[in-house]
């Protein structure tokens, strides 16, 4: 049968006139010039969304086609916004909109829904908007938002299930609870400034770290009052961000993209890097992390705190009382009531791995270093440990006890 | 060396060695998953792919045979177009008709690396082309009414393609 119909097909084909040679062209699968179209290189959409109705379908139907247009609205065009007319663009994947001024948004009901079908990163600024606008959302996956107030936002009655990233900036904190509500899988979250700060110093800053600063973990010092309802309302939370500030801070950069120019240098997959100069710039910090496009953590800290690196790996191991290392046989201790304020480092069932230069730092404006050698002797008894300590009052002094085990060098 | 036979939309019988067949995905499904005993000389109909076809199809898969299979899901290497080995740009120099028969009667057989490297030479052929000349390369029909092209010229004014 399919034989038949293949012959005939053939036929067919052969019989029409030279001159038409579209319908020679066997018929591709939608899926096939998906495939196609997804290796032609970008900037070739709207092209192929011109030729025929059959690819403009083609390409309105692949989200991974549409996910490469956007729309973004030139920071000029609130009057534009609100007024829109959805048949005026194709759907997209992604969708930005940047008040010069802080404006208002409220009702867009009329375009939004159909807009909001297809998007999957949507980037909203300097707006006030209601809640409701994200119900037509469903499949975003990556939301930012800064300089927003959220509007009518007692019990919202949706859920945004796709959302992997959200990106808030300069929001009040009141918002990021309902945003708990509704975003239920979050798997990145980055705040880069808690307070609703207008001011133009804080508006250089924000553009200045936009792209250096991705996730922040909040010190535990640190956490503010709202933390735990956050945490609550967000229950996969791990990666919060807090005060850009750079001086006399203690902040991690945990994200590599950080890239402006990823080909030119070596790629390093996980540096970690310590800092202790109170007054580091901007311009230092950027112009060091522009250096490491695999960049994954970067620390800067506080100059009073103690930090344990392992030399051989530049591993940081331990700042403060925080143990950075995902090694979970390392930890640190430190009495406060001990007047030679030492810091201990412990290193539980110690393996082979383990060896190697120590290096505990005081990061005053000229580091103070000592170091210390853990040779390991016989990695079969797990229940030794090292200490060592050193002493944060300036004098450094560290010494290693070494149990059976290990032994100093 | 075991070999199975395969029988075209035309009815023409092919002998192939099992590993070359075994290229495709839906062969290697029916000898695998479903059981088709090849011993029993009986043909594998493949009653969507001419016997034109198969034979190129056949010549590609004995060429590829002991390619290392390819990474999964690499989004790079897929958007690549100029990654074409010159023995397949030299395959895929045909007339247009026998490259979207080669490339649908792949799609019949699951082959994912022929799909790819074709889908790739027809992407290279649509590359900085105008939608007119799109038009004309694959003689598509315009079945816009006159005037929407401008219309989807003012359309985008907003919306660009990111890079």
């Amino acid at each position: 049968m399919l034989k038949l119909f293949y012959e005939i097909f053939i036929q067919k084909i052969f019989k029409k006139t030279p001159n038409s040679q579209l319908t020679e062209l066997p018929h591709l699968a939608a899926e096939l010039w998906e495939q196609i179209f997804l290796r032609v290189p970008r900037g070739h959409l709207r092209k192929l969304r011109q030729t025929c109705h059959y690819w403009r379908n083609i390409v309105d139907g692949s989200p991974a086609l549409r996910d490469r247009l956007h729309v973004k609205f030139p920071h000029y065009y609130q009057y534009f916004f609100e007024n829109y007319d959805p048949s005026l663009i194709p759907p997209v994947g992604r969708f930005s909109f940047e008040s010069e001024s802080f404006s208002v948004i409220s009702d867009v009901s009329s375009w939004w829904p159909k807009v909001g079908e297809f998007l999957t990163v949507l980037c909203l600024g300097r707006c006030e908007f209601p809640l409701g606008l994200l119900r037509h959302t469903p499949n975003l996956k990556k939301l930012q938002l800064f300089y927003v107030k959220l509007v009518e936002i007692d019990n919202p009655d949706f859920k945004l299930h796709k959302v992997e990233e959200l990106t808030v900036e300069y929001v009040d904190p009141d918002i990021l609870i309902v945003l708990g509500e509704v975003i239920t899988n979050v798997k990145s979250f980055s705040i880069n400034g808690l307070v609703m700060d207008a001011s133009e110093e804080a508006d250089e800053e924000r553009k200045e770290l936009k792209d250096v600063i991705e996730l922040l973990d909040i010190m535990d010092s640190k956490i503010p009052s709202w933390y735990p309802e956050l945490k609550k309302s967000f229950h996969r939370l791990k990666l919060v961000t807090m005060n850009p500030r750079l001086y006399g801070e203690t902040i991690f950069f945990t994200d590599p993209r950080i890239v402006r120019n990823p080909r030119s240098v070596p790629k390093h997959e996980e540096l970690d890097m310590i800092r202790g100069f109170r007054d580091i710039s901007e311009e230092e910090l950027t112009a060091f992390v522009l250096r490491y496009p695999g960049l994954k953590k970067l620390m800067i800290v506080n100059c009073e705190e103690v930090a344990w690196m392992h030399f051989e790996q530049s591993a940081i191991l331990t700042v403060h009382n925080h143990v950075i290392t995902r090694n979970p046989r390392i930890s640190v201790t430190h009495d406060k009531h001990d007047k030679h304020k030492t810091w201990f480092l412990h290193i539980s069932n110690v393996q082979e791995e383990d060896k190697g230069r120590y290096m505990c730092q005081i990061n005053t404006v000229t580091a103070k270093t000592q170091f210390g050698y853990l040779h390991v002797v016989d990695a079969m008894e797990p229940k030794e440990r090292a200490l060592a300590n050193v002493f944060d009052d300036g004098n450094c002094g560290a010494l290693i006890d070494a149990p059976d085990s290990f032994r100093r060098v | 060396m075991s070999t199975i036979k395969l029988e075209t939309s035309d009815g023409v019988k092919f002998t192939v060695k099992t590993q070359v067949a075994k290229c495709s995905g839906t062969i290697r499904t029916m000898l695998e998953d479903i059981g088709i005993n090849p011993q029993d000389g009986e043909a594998i109909p493949l009653s969507n792919v001419h016997s034109t076809i198969l034979q190129k199809i056949l010549v590609w898969a004995e060429h590829h045979v002991d390619d290392p299979e390819p990474p999964r899901d690499d989004a790079d290497a897929a958007k690549r177009t100029d990654d074409i080995c010159s023995w397949d740009e030299d395959f895929l120099k045909v007339d247009q008709r026998t490259l979207f028969d080669v490339m649908l009667a792949a799609n019949y057989l699951d082959m994912k690396q022929l799909i790819a490297v074709c889908c790739k030479t027809v992407a290279n052929m649509i590359k900085g082309k105008t939608a007119d000349q799109i038009r004309k390369t694959f003689n598509i029909e315009n079945d816009f009414p006159p005037g929407d092209e401008d219309k989807i010229r003012l359309r985008n004014q907003f919306c660009e393609e990111r890079r």
